[in-house]
């Protein structure tokens, strides 16, 4: 890596070490999933968000090896990242790419400063896998839009001050043609109502987002209308092959290793961690190479969707694989071992890391498709 | 540092011209001596030695293109070991010597990139045969089972291709490692474990989506997977080189394992 890449990977963790000193095992372990907005606006201040944004519009104007460093150091140290975590990966780059000059210059600055959360607006009731049969219709009216229909699944809406919603503005030949994205924002436009929904662990952070003829401007339309599934694709790329697709479990890893430390690891201990190591040395190469193609301005779709595939089927392996290597079951309970605790969070949060940005089967179609087979 | 283009263009060309899939047979049958004539003449086998010395003067990153085209072209001879024997100043009579074994960590290096290659080189096999074969009416590659199982396959191919690619460009900007403690040790690690541990389920996917075709001698599938089978084990099996990764993790703690990782 560039003297640069490490240099600000000094910074990283010197920054972290303090930031996290008090923040406990339990957000940690959740990591880009929690939201902490203390813990954003420091980073904000430190200037690691927006890291690869320009700088006229308040960003870092680093590269995006860079930016990967920044983001697989808060990963590995259990950064809660979540409240600025999609602006930063998407919502902000699709803005800089398709945002008006006005938008730029009102909302990057505030992405970058770790003021602002951002949810993302895609799937629907009755279009999960099968994103382009969505049906929330956004009609023109004289003076905007329109908006009537349901999203599900909306991680942070509840928190958030905007959504990067996708909507049916058209009708096509084909099904994901008519499709365009909105920004919308979700604290000062009557007609929406906001419905958590609890999942296995208790937790509220993805929510039912009703619109009920919420009415939109004319500039709420991001890039070209009709033309959101190209964009919806280009975006999917960012979301997809990032370092948190094989990172979410890093905060049992770390528990881990210290436990058979103690304990003392046999041969086959050993060599079960030593493929845990590999898998993620390998993973993270394969990332890197997706975050260069991305530096050279192509838009790996095939790639991500293969590092999403086998990253996050990684990371659902771990809890397992801790498991066989050590014999402690996972305990919830506060006064559990720190390493019981994670192996807990982490047994009921995988199921969720094949499914959110795309399932693994549809990214192995993904994958097909990209081979010429479809 | 990245390859030399020319350099990638010229082996790209002179692979495809010599080792098309309907001469490989052939090109076997004749231990190679052909195949490697023809690179050595080009000086394929000098890459690594400096322009000073009459060689190519080129790094570990053009090293890895050389025998990763190897791997997916499934070439005969052993122009990847003389390559490395040369880099080692080898003269031309002992670095053909292709029974001595290449000295650790380089010799597991080597492998990781030559079995990238194969198994690329399966994956274009694979997906070319099954959007010709046709079963139930249509190509077996419109069969969503099947492209589940090639989507799987290239992901595996690319992950030993970014495994053996990070571990030479490490071994570019820190060195061929002389100890566990060396930067570059455990990219090499990660690569030779994860390249080996992928072998077995890249052949069988890859010989699955053949059928009975992929076993007959005919087909070539042989020139990627029996070399597979063997350099899987060459220069450390993965449960070797992860039991030594697994322990030195161990020793050290996460936070150094991580810092080792990201060097
Ligand atoms: C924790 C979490 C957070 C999320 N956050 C967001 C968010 O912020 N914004 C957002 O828009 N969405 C979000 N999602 C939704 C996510 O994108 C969807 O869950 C995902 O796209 C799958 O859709 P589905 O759940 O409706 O499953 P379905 O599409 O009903 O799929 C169910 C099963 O059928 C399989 N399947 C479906 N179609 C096919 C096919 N053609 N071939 C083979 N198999 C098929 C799937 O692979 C899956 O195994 C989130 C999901 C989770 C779990």
């Amino acid at each position: 890596m560039p003297e640069g890449a490490q240099s600000l990977r000094r910074e990283v963790r010197a920054f972290l070490d303090d930031a996290l000193r008090d923040v406990p095992l339990s957000e940690r372990a959740l990591s880009w999933d929690a939201c902490n907005p203390d813990f954003s606006r420091r980073m904000g201040e430190a200037g690691f968000i927006g890291l690869s944004f320009p700088v006229e519009y308040g960003g870092g104007g680093r590269t995006q090896l860079e930016r990967f460093v920044v983001l697989e150091e808060c990963l590995a140290a259990g950064a809660p990242t979540g409240f600025h975590w999609f602006a930063d990966r998407q919502s902000g780059p699709l803005i800089l790419r398709y945002g008006s000059e006005e938008l730029k210059r009102r909302i990057i600055p505030l992405i970058c400063r770790g003021e602002l959360c951002f949810c993302i607006g895609m799937s629907e009731p009755d279009s999960g896998s099968d994103l382009a049969s969505l049906r929330t219709r956004a009609a023109r009216t004289s003076s905007g839009w329109r908006v009537n229909g349901t999203k599900i699944w909306t991680t942070n809406a509840h928190r958030a001050h905007y959504m990067i919603a996708l909507f049916r503005t058209g009708e096509g030949q084909r099904r994901n043609e008519g499709l365009s994205q909105f920004l919308v924002d979700l604290r000062n436009t009557p007609g929406i109502r906001i419905a958590p929904i609890r999942d296995i662990a208790g937790r509220e952070h993805f929510n039912e987002v009703h619109f009920e003829d919420a009415l939109l401007a004319e500039d709420a339309l991001i890039g070209v209308e009709n033309e959101g599934w190209a964009q919806v694709t280009e975006e999917l790329a960012l979301e997809r092959s990032g370092p948190e697709r094989y990172l979410s479990c890093q905060a049992l890893f770390n528990e881990l290793l210290p436990i058979l430390g103690e304990r003392g690891a046999g041969d086959s201990a050993a060599v079960a961690v030593g493929r845990i190591v590999a898998q993620l040395g390998a993973l993270r190469a394969m990332s890197l190479s997706v975050a260069a193609m991305l530096e050279d301005g192509e838009s790996p779709a095939l790639e991500a969707a293969m590092v999403k595939d086998m990253g996050t089927r990684f990371e659902q392996s771990l809890p397992r694989l801790a498991q066989e290597i050590v014999d402690l079951p996972p305990d919830g309970a506060e006064d559990a071992l720190p390493y019981q605790q994670a192996l807990h969070l982490m047994t009921v949060l995988a199921p969720s890391f094949s499914l959110r940005g795309g399932s693994g089967e549809i990214l192995r179609g993904i994958i097909a498709r990209g081979l010429g087979l479809r | 540092m990245r390859a030399d283009p020319l350099l990638v263009e010229t082996v790209e060309r002179m692979f495809a011209e010599n080792l098309a899939p309907e001469n490989l047979s052939e090109a076997h049958r004749s231990g190679g001596a052909g195949f490697t004539a023809l690179a050595r003449e080009m000086g394929l086998d000098m890459v690594l030695v400096p322009q000073e010395q009459g060689g190519y003067g080129g790094g570990w990153p053009d090293a890895f293109v050389i025998a990763e085209a190897c791997g997916r072209y499934a070439a005969p001879g052993a122009l990847p070991e003389i390559m490395i024997r040369r880099w080692l100043g080898h003269g031309a009579d002992r670095a053909e010597d292709g029974a001595s074994p290449l000295p650790m960590p380089a010799g597991a290096l080597l492998r990781s990139a030559q079995m990238a290659g194969a198994a690329q080189g399966l994956v274009e096999r694979t997906a070319a045969y099954c959007s010709e074969r046709r079963q139930f009416g249509r190509p077996i590659a419109k069969f969503q089972a099947v492209q589940q199982q090639m989507a799987e396959l290239a992901g595996y191919a690319g992950c030993m291709q970014a495994a053996s690619q990070q571990a030479f460009a490490a071994v570019q900007e820190h060195g061929m490692p002389e100890s566990e403690e060396s930067v570059a040790w455990l990219a090499i690690a990660v690569a030779k474990c994860r390249c080996s541990e992928l072998v077995h389920p890249v052949t069988q996917i890859a010989h699955g989506v053949h059928g009975a075709i992929g076993f007959t001698e005919e087909m070539g599938l042989q020139y990627f997977s029996l070399p597979l089978w063997r350099w899987r084990a060459e220069y450390g099996r993965d449960a070797d080189w992860a039991e030594a990764v697994g322990r030195r993790a161990i020793a050290a703690g996460p936070g150094a394992t991580w810092a080792a990782l990201t060097r």
